[in-house]
């Protein structure tokens, strides 16, 4: 009984001598939802953080939904922990939703960004990295305020998600995704660039943007960006993100556009896209070699053709077969004479299927790089061509 | 002061009258039988406990038409015992303090004069509630019968059900003041002659003054009294009392309650309503939603207090933007929160029972107009904790037993504190600790986690899902001894 007694007053000092630690109330925490990070005088950064309003959310009176704070220190660590001069609460890292870092920091580098945001041991690694395009700052896009989504963090979170799924020429990258890029031999990393479509940033940062039928301004991904080690070297055009996103196999629906044979274009959805690469020797150096099938459906023609003849459907596969052979080109071409960064991975693809040849290359594979010879494998397929036989625009061309 | 009878019975009446504080329900009527001889017999008997018609016509009537012509006293005292009553049971005592519990047990007695001996005449009567559909066990599919006051009836209730001659029963009077009768039942060679003995010893053993209820029978033969879960079952329901008897386990009945004990008991049982059998086998899958809402009722507040404490980062972002915009403005922290609802439920509760119907209404306006949507207005609570708080009530009713019901309750307030405390990590040091408190309870010499742990394979067929009655394992283990 005595031994009891005792066993039970030791637990209970335990538990009242380990108190409530890291115990906190929902409401004695400031939810961040997106974070940002700028350039300023030279070797400070400014550290933005849109942070969240959460009755306005649900309740909504004339506070904005989410309130961005910001604060310029050092290091990153230094400026969260000066933020809190500033904000009431205590700031809750864990829902990040994006991280947007400014060009001009990401063309300095990017690894002690990371760095902090990988050690702190409350933070999830499933919010995108995004770059802030056309000189905007992280704190101007993450201040803009978004229709739909009333916490703009989750509607560019959405918007990016959709778009990956959708539209080629994005690509959303994962903190997680990011970090084995940068952490993987012969492989560097790319990201989507934001901008604010629309003008007058300053109006749109206000109430006024969402108060109106249109916008003064709207926050967009845009381009990807090219990095080499951890700093970016430049921007793809749409032609190279598009064949980017077919070279991972990151396509799982997108638009294409092919030239009709009597001139004029017609549109096909591919329904899928898959991209094949191998590292093979040829004549005793390496060569990479890309092959993409793709399957699409017609969806809107805009010339004279009959789609009723198999000739025709051949003739437009090759068609389409060629032009995409030619944006896949120009990505290439972007990665070994643009920029000279692998982006695309070819370094680690000759890691893991020629592994002999790799360690030849590896130590000069910046010079080696350019150099590499690649081969085209294009395989394209109509499957469907819509509800109509014919383009009544024949119709109306005849008469 | 002497105990037997005297010869003299106006010294025995008055020595009864003075016993009984001259009680006015005490009825006493004396006759001359047999002029001649002029034999004096008195008749005793309470009002209300015995049958008036029948002390008048097989007792008062034969007793003065038969003895006319009785020649001698002897003969007369013979006829009396032997010929002139015609009623059942006839037995004699000689002893005072078996009189008063054969008269106050409804017996009739007669006294003579001359004579150091009273007979007693077996006539209890009393008014008694019928057969009725059990209150607090309502089936839809199943028998509508349910326990009575009256042990006799009850016994009957189970001889009616099971007709075997191995059905034994004992009887044993227990409560130095209020002589209750306690008998046991069960099934000789399927019970566990070990748990029978046990049963035996343990009701021989209680020495108290009133039994009023089979609770007191519970709380004196349950193996440990400082466990918040019940080692004793319960039911209103000759069929569920019926079927624990066919499994080879005991069950005990007390007079003056429906309630009928059943021993051992092992956790399982408590998630089994009758109807799991009487319905469809897809019904079997209501016990796993039972078990479910164990875990809801033992867990609901714990776990929400540790997420929105401790581990808001598990949270959906939405979600958590929502909750966070529910707390704002709410003065406690979450875990008083969750003891204020808790309470007021408990109070609600509480008072429901005890209440008079009439004023149900008036109850159910306060608690859910006032207490649920004005304190979530005026920013006491949030609209998420009522709502928690309202499912684990419901959930800890869907637990067929009240009895482990209350063991839950009582633990969900341990865990809170542990949850608000330590966050998942004290929920699952409060889980652990309750799961080797399970393991390590027995309910007559059978432990608690019986199906689960010993694990018996060939019981699973009837544990937490029940499967088609026909494919239940005939040779499924019941409370045989392990030979």
């Amino acid at each position: 009984m005595k031994k009891s007694i005792s066993i039970a007053i030791l637990l209970l000092i335990m538990i009242f001598s380990v108190g409530c630690w890291n115990q906190r109330e929902l409401n004695d925490l400031a939810i961040a939802m997106a974070v940002g990070f700028d350039d300023v005088n030279d070797n400070e950064i400014e550290l933005s953080i849109q942070v969240v309003q959460p009755e306005e959310i649900t309740d909504p009176s004339y506070f904005t939904p989410v309130t961005v704070y910001s604060e310029i220190a050092p290091t990153i660590f230094e400026g969260f922990r000066k933020m809190t001069t500033e904000s009431p609460r205590k700031i809750y890292l864990p829902h990040f939703r994006i991280a947007v870092i400014s060009e001009q920091l990401a063309r300095k580098g990017i690894n002690d960004i990371l760095d902090m945001l990988i050690r702190d041991h409350e933070l999830r690694s499933d919010f995108y990295i995004l770059i802030a395009r056309d000189g905007y700052t992280a704190k101007d896009i993450i201040s803009i305020m978004t229709k739909l989504e009333r916490i703009p963090a989750n509607k560019i979170f959405s918007s990016l998600k959709v778009s990956d799924a959708a539209w080629a020429p994005t690509t959303a990258v994962l903190l997680d995704e990011l970090l084995i890029g940068l952490a993987t031999d012969g492989q560097e990393v790319a990201l989507t660039g934001i901008t604010i479509a629309g003008g007058e940033k300053e109006k749109a940062k206000t109430k006024k943007n969402v108060e109106r039928m249109d916008r003064i301004a709207t926050i967009s991904t845009k381009g990807i960006s090219v990095f080499k080690d951890d700093k970016l070297v430049g921007w793809l055009n749409e032609d190279e993100s598009k064949g980017y996103s077919y070279i991972m196999d990151e396509v799982q629906s997108t638009i294409g556009r092919i030239n009709c044979p009597n001139g004029g274009e017609l549109v096909v959805e591919i329904m899928s896209a898959e991209a094949d690469k191998t590292a093979n020797i040829k004549n005793g150096k390496p060569q990479i070699e890309i092959s993409i099938t793709l399957n699409v459906n017609i969806g809107e023609v805009a010339c004279i053709i009959d789609l009723t003849d198999e000739e025709t459907i051949q003739q437009l596969e090759k068609n389409m077969e060629e032009q995409l052979e030619k944006i896949v080109k120009s990505t290439v071409h972007a990665a070994q004479h643009k920029f000279n960064s692998d982006f695309l991975g070819f370094g680690n693809l000759i890691y893991k299927n020629q592994p002999k040849q790799w360690e030849k290359l590896k130590d000069n594979w910046d010079e080696e790089f350019p150099k590499l010879s690649v081969k085209y494998n294009m395989k394209g397929t109509i499957n469907l061509t819509g509800t109509m036989e014919q383009s009544f625009f024949n119709k109306i061309k005849e008469e | 002061m002497t105990n037997t009878i005297y010869h003299n019975l106006d010294k025995n009446l008055s020595k009864i009258k003075s016993d009984l504080g001259n009680s006015s329900d005490l009825s006493i009527r004396k006759i001359h039988v047999n002029v001649q001889k002029s034999l004096l017999v008195a008749i005793l008997y309470m009002e209300g406990l015995s049958d008036k018609d029948l002390i008048e016509t097989s007792i008062i009537k034969s007793l003065l038409e038969k003895n006319k012509d009785a020649l001698s006293i002897g003969a007369i005292l013979d006829n009396v015992k032997e010929k002139n009553l015609t009623i059942p049971k006839i037995s004699e005592v000689s002893d005072y303090s078996e009189l008063y519990t054969a008269l106050l047990s409804g017996e009739t007695l007669l006294l003579v004069d001359g004579y150091n001996k009273a007979l007693m005449a077996n006539t209890p009567k009393w008014e008694a509630r019928s057969v009725d559909e059990p209150s607090t066990e309502a089936v839809i599919r199943g028998p509508k019968e349910g326990f009575v006051e009256n042990i006799i009836v009850n016994s009957a209730l189970l001889r009616r059900r099971i007709k075997d001659k191995n059905l034994w029963l004992e009887t044993k009077e227990i409560g130095s003041v209020t002589k209750t009768s306690v008998s046991f039942m069960y099934l000789k060679d399927t019970a566990n002659d070990g748990v029978v003995n046990e049963v035996r010893n343990k009701l021989s053993q209680i020495n108290t003054d009133a039994i009023l209820e089979s609770g007191f029978i519970e709380e004196y033969i349950e193996d440990t009294h400082y466990s918040p879960f019940p080692t004793v079952f319960n039911s209103e329901r000759p069929d569920v009392i019926a079927a624990g008897i066919l499994e080879g386990r005991v069950a005990i009945l007390i007079d003056g309650t429906p309630f009928v004990l059943l021993v051992p008991a092992l956790f399982t049982h408590f998630f089994q309503s009758p109807e799991d059998y009487y319905n469809r086998s897809d019904f079997g899958l209501i016990r796993f939603l039972r078990l479910f809402c164990l875990f809801i009722a033992l867990l609901g507040p714990s776990f929400f207090i540790a997420l929105t404490t401790f581990h808001q980062e598990t949270i959906p972002t939405i979600l958590l933007v929502s909750l966070a915009a529910q707390r704002e403005g709410v003065p406690f922290p979450a875990l008083l929160e969750a003891f204020l609802m808790e309470i007021t439920f408990e109070i609600l509760r509480e008072a429901g029972i005890r209440m008079p119907r009439m004023v149900g209404q008036a109850l159910s306006i306060v608690g859910a107009l006032v207490i649920g949507q004005a304190a979530v207005e005026a920013g006491f609570v949030s609209a998420a904790m009522v709502i928690v708080v309202a499912i684990t009530a419901i959930s800890s009713f869907v637990i067929p037993s009240y009895d482990l019901a209350i063991a839950i309750r009582l633990l969900r307030f341990v865990i809170m504190i542990l949850a608000a405390t330590f966050g998942f990590f004290g929920i699952i040091v409060g889980l652990l600790a309750i799961l080797l408190h399970l393991a390590h309870l027995r309910s007559f010499q059978t432990p608690y986690m019986t199906n689960f742990g010993p694990f018996i394979f060939r019981n699973q067929k009837d544990n937490v899902f029940r499967f088609p009655i026909p494919s239940i394992n005939k040779n499924k283990k019941t409370f045989k001894p392990s030979k």
